[in-house]
């Protein structure tokens, strides 16, 4: 085995120099003018991205020798055992992989860990989105050999491994928060992968009859067959001419809710306008909201109030940036930091475990210094003081000049190189978000606690506290005051996520006083193209996935409206579901996979829906056929007997030109039948 | 320990509906140089990679020095030397690169053979295989092959696009191999005068199916050729005569070539009405060509009223 690991690792190693290369060129190009987050930045545009390239272009090139049966056999007909050889060739292969991937960006993180580098404290974490991205490469170098030596139609099912991969990607670069879930993930699909490959490269790329290899490689092409349906429907919608509507609802200017409905049709947008109960509004009519002059017609909500631990997951990585592949867990830049129009001389970051706001040199990118809840430490002086616990809505903090913990809000005014306390938390009643709303010059800030909502001043004088009308854990807010008469007005959602949706938009006086109060109802629009959407949704998506696809992760995550149009989805994903049954019943019977294989397969697609036909395709040959010289039904040519009257295929005729030598032709052949 | 090297049972392998291989029924001697013999897709190469486990059969199987062939265990590898079509090597390895590779999985390895071979056919050590000939590549194939000793060797088309020089070479390297007696040598070539020159026993196999089996001299003394020579022109139609594989008509001449000819395939033959019956004698690859030629258009007379028609005395 180690003849067969230095031979690919000396075959190979060019195309790991090439990706090495590739990779350190795009590096060094980002490092030249590196921003603070340039970790995450290489992650972002180039890891990403490239990674899953090399991973699939090793996996070809490492395949193509092979995919001649001639070479295959002179790889494989050696006094060892095929899977000791495919293990040699992969352990070389992803070795190859990794290091040209990895070493760029090692370079990258002890570049970026030298003092005087980055304007921001280098934390080990920030290593994390690009080796979660190199670790994932292996599942595409699995794919790129199952690919390379499968034998199946280009325009067939032969690209459709790929599926797997890309759907892990999506998953990482979306749903997973934590890097070792991630890393489990990784794991088992490259373990899916390596179990397909195996079953691929010890039959050269013929159909493996065994089933951890079938199923493997069934899993790869599912998700693949499953993102092909979806990519034939949006490619369909991009040629179908019209265009789109959306409802949704404004504020004006002077509290009064606006229900606006928004049209594209032929690339002409329109507008029109209604109350919430659905009257038009006359004065609203004609109003074009592309024109600049309207831009200022509906107020713009500025304050988010947000439990984010009250968001469920995927969500809560979707919207909140709780994730390993996001800054905000570990260095949060801050930019509202001092009053408008104030200039800093330096770069203010908040550092999550360290609990301090470092400032950084701009030019040097030194640390001058850390403010704390104690007050500003010059230099490398620890600061007196930290803050405690780990601040709230660190995914809005970037734009705030708020800082949230459980306990206290504070007020940043890094122009003087503090902050300051502005509200502590009675007991029992933490923080669990809060927000400035009003003018920036004179803003107030919003705090929101378990009891209830109250607005304040920078100073810390109380405006007032009015108690929640709506469950915060299930709720969020936007809030912002009215030009018109400095009024608060709240408009509450629910939180994606929680069914059924609800909306209001209340104001409230100066002195805390519910002053008008306007219910907003669920927005339905029959004639949305969201129907037709949904119901294709509903025929792609497999029965068995339902149970762990609810309603509100169908609209709220992969935005289709199965709320909205519910009928229409059940009824095409259980029409869908029966039909593929069907289907597979009969494809079973052409492919002669015998009844007990059939049924089996026809109650798995029932579950699986039209994706999983395919990967049954996918799995079976598709067998020539001919007519039985026994019985003259049908069969398949390629089986020695008959499926329906089980006699065997008459051995080839004889023309009288058989020359055998007696010893030969001493055992005539029907001698030799086996036993059915 | 079995008398035969390889023994295949029903051996049936099919591509969709075409069978490649159907019902091959094929023993090769221990210690035999065999011949596998056919026309280009007649299913050569798919028989030798299963007789080496590296193709499943749809159906049937074999057994190679006493293992299953779709179970070789590798000490019964280390036994087999596998030259595939096309000589296939790694492009970037130089002959060092190459042995160092091969000689690492044999333990029998026998590096004198590996440079006598190379040198028989003047294997530049310096050039890539990617850049050498093809004479030079298969030189180094073959060495591959040969240096660890094999006890049954498999060689599929091995001189296949060499030149007569390398050819040679080649023949003598295949010559020298056999100097242990029970060493086994199977090998497919198209080329006539090779197999004359080295194999004792032949396998013909005929568009998928198996032929003939037999040893050289049996094939050469079956197939024969007769010259009838007649009054007049031939007759037009001719009766069935069983054997008859080619029938070539010239002036008032009938050129025979007949398998298997028995005592009622000549009273047939009296019965055409010639002036005279003479066997000829017909050279080795005569009489291949006319056993796998097919060509059963010459053997229709040209007077013959309807081209289309089945020939009378075709095969029977």
């Amino acid at each position: 085995m180690i003849g067969v690991f230095l031979r690919e690792l000396r075959e190979n190693l060019k195309w790991a120099a090439m990706i090495f290369a590739g990779l350190l060129v795009f590096v060094i190009h980002e490092l030249r003018d590196a921003g603070p987050m340039v970790m995450f930045e290489l992650a972002q545009r180039y890891t990403t991205l490239l990674a899953p390239i090399a991973g699939l272009l090793m996996g070809v090139v490492q395949s193509l020798f092979e995919t001649k049966p001639d070479n295959w056999g002179f790889v494989v007909h050696r006094p060892v055992r095929r899977g000791g050889i495919f293990a040699a060739k992969c352990a070389a292969g992803l070795l190859l992989l990794y290091v040209a991937l990895a070493l760029p960006c090692l370079i990258a993180s002890i570049w970026a860990a030298q003092p005087g580098h980055l304007p921001v404290p280098f934390q080990g974490r920030m290593v994390l989105p690009m080796l979660a991205d190199v670790l994932a490469a292996g599942c595409y170098y699995f794919t790129g050999i199952v690919i390379a030596q499968r034998r199946a139609r280009w325009f067939g099912t032969r690209l459709l491994p790929l599926g797997l991969a890309l759907a892990t990607s999506a998953t990482l670069f979306m749903f997973v928060p934590l890097f070792w879930q991630a890393a489990l993930l990784i794991l088992i699909v490259q373990a899916i992968g390596a179990t397909a490959a195996w079953g691929v490269f010890a039959r050269n790329g013929e159909p493996d009859a065994a089933l951890a290899p079938r199923a493997a490689l069934g899993a790869m092409i599912y998700p693949g067959a499953i993102g092909v349906a979806f990519g034939l429907f949006g490619l369909s919608q991009a040629f179908v001419p019209g265009g789109g509507r959306w409802q949704y609802y404004q504020v004006a200017r002077d509290g009064t809710a606006v229900r606006v409905t928004q049209t594209i049709e032929h690339g002409d947008r329109g507008w029109s306008y209604a109350d919430p109960a659905g009257r038009p509004l006359p004065q609203y009519e004609g109003l074009d909201l592309d024109d600049p002059a309207n831009r200022s017609l509906f107020i713009k909500f500025g304050a988010r109030l947000v439990d984010p631990r009250a968001i469920r997951w995927p969500l809560s990585v979707l919207y909140t940036n709780r994730g390993y592949r996001y800054p905000t867990p570990g260095v949060v830049p801050l930019k509202a930091v001092a009053p408008p129009g104030v200039r800093l001389r330096f770069w203010p970051v908040y550092d999550v475990p360290a609990g301090v706001i470092d400032l950084f040199d701009p030019v040097t990118h030194t640390r001058i210094g850390t403010v704390g809840p104690g007050g500003f430490a010059r230099g490398q002086t620890p600061p007196t003081r930290r803050f405690e616990g780990t601040p709230l809505n660190l995914f809005m903090q970037g734009n705030s000049h708020v800082m949230t913990f459980d306990s206290v809000v504070y007020w940043i005014e890094l122009d003087q190189r503090r902050v300051r306390p502005v509200y502590t938390a009675a007991a029992g009643d933490p923080i669990f978000s809060a927000a400035e709303v009003g003018e920036p010059r004179n803003p107030d800030i919003l705090v929101a606690t378990r009891g209830g909502m109250h607005l304040i001043g920078t100073d810390g004088q109380l405006r007032f506290s009015v108690p929640w009308e709506h469950d915060p854990a299930t709720h969020n807010f936007a809030a912002a005051l009215l030009p018109s008469n400095h009024h608060l007005i709240v408009q509450t959602y629910s939180n994606p996520g929680v069914k059924p949706s609800f909306q209001d938009v209340v104001e409230y006086s100066p002195q805390g006083v519910a002053a008008r109060r306007t219910d907003l109802p669920a927005l339905t629009d029959p004639h949305s193209p969201k129907r037709i959407e949904t119901m294709v949704f509903g025929a792609i998506l497999p029965v068995a996935a339902r149970p762990f696809c609810p309603s509100w992760i169908l609209d709220d995550v992969l935005d289709v409206r199965t709320g909205e149009f519910a009928r229409w989805f059940e009824a095409f994903m259980w029409g869908s579901a029966i039909l593929c049954a069907a289907l597979t019943l009969l494809i079973g019977g052409r492919c002669a996979l015998g009844m007990p294989k059939t049924l089996g397969w026809s109650a798995a697609n029932l579950l699986l829906g039209p994706a999983g036909v395919v990967v049954m395709l996918g799995l079976n040959d598709w067998p020539a056929v001919e007519r039985c010289a026994a019985c003259g039904r049908i069969r398949p040519a390629g089986r020695r007997l008959c499926a329906h009257c089980h006699a065997p295929l008459a051995p080839p005729p004889r023309d009288g030109r058989e020359i055998f030598d007696p010893a030969e032709d001493a055992t005539p052949l029907e001698a030799l039948q086996p036993t059915a | 320990m079995s008398d035969y090297a390889i023994q295949t049972r029903h051996l049936t392998r099919c591509f969709g509906g075409k069978r490649v291989v159907y019902d091959l029924n094929l023993t090769v001697p221990r210690g035999s140089i065999f011949g596998f013999l056919g026309r280009n897709g007649s299913g050569k190469t798919t028989t030798l990679r299963m007789i080496l486990g590296l193709l499943p059969p749809t159906w049937g199987e074999s057994t190679v020095l006493g293992h299953d062939s779709q179970d070789l265990p590798p000490a019964a590898r280390a036994r087999i030397g596998y030259l595939a079509e096309g000589h296939p090597v790694h492009g970037w390895m130089r002959v060092k690169d190459a042995r160092a590779y091969q000689s690492r999985f044999y333990p029998r390895w026998n590096d004198e053979l590996f440079r006598s071979v190379l040198e028989f056919f003047r294997v530049d050590p310096k050039t890539r295989a990617r850049n050498m000939s093809r004479g030079e590549r298969a030189g180094l194939c073959l060495a591959m092959t040969l240096a660890p000793e094999p006890d049954l060797l498999i060689l599929d088309d091995p001189a296949i696009g060499l030149d007569p020089v390398a050819r040679r070479s080649l023949l003598e390297s295949m010559v020298y191999a056999t100097r242990h007696a029970d060493r086994t040598i199977i090998f497919s070539s198209h080329l006539l005068a090779d197999i004359e020159r080295m194999a004792d026993h032949i396998a013909v196999l005929d568009y998928s199916v198996l032929r003939a089996q037999c040893a050289l001299e049996t094939f050469r003394s079956c197939v024969q050729q007769f010259v009838l020579r007649f009054d007049g022109p031939p007759p037009a139609v001719m009766p069935p005569i069983r054997g008859v594989i080619q029938c070539v008509p010239r002036g008032r001449e009938l050129r025979l070539t007949l398998v298997n000819v028995t005592r009622e395939t000549r009273a047939a033959m009296e019965g055409l009405g010639a002036a005279s019956i003479d066997e000829v004698p017909i050279s080795l690859e005569d009489a291949f060509v006319s056993y796998l030629g097919g060509s059963l258009e010459s053997a229709r007379p040209p007077e013959a009223p309807q081209p289309a028609a089945p020939v009378a005395g075709g095969v029977s």
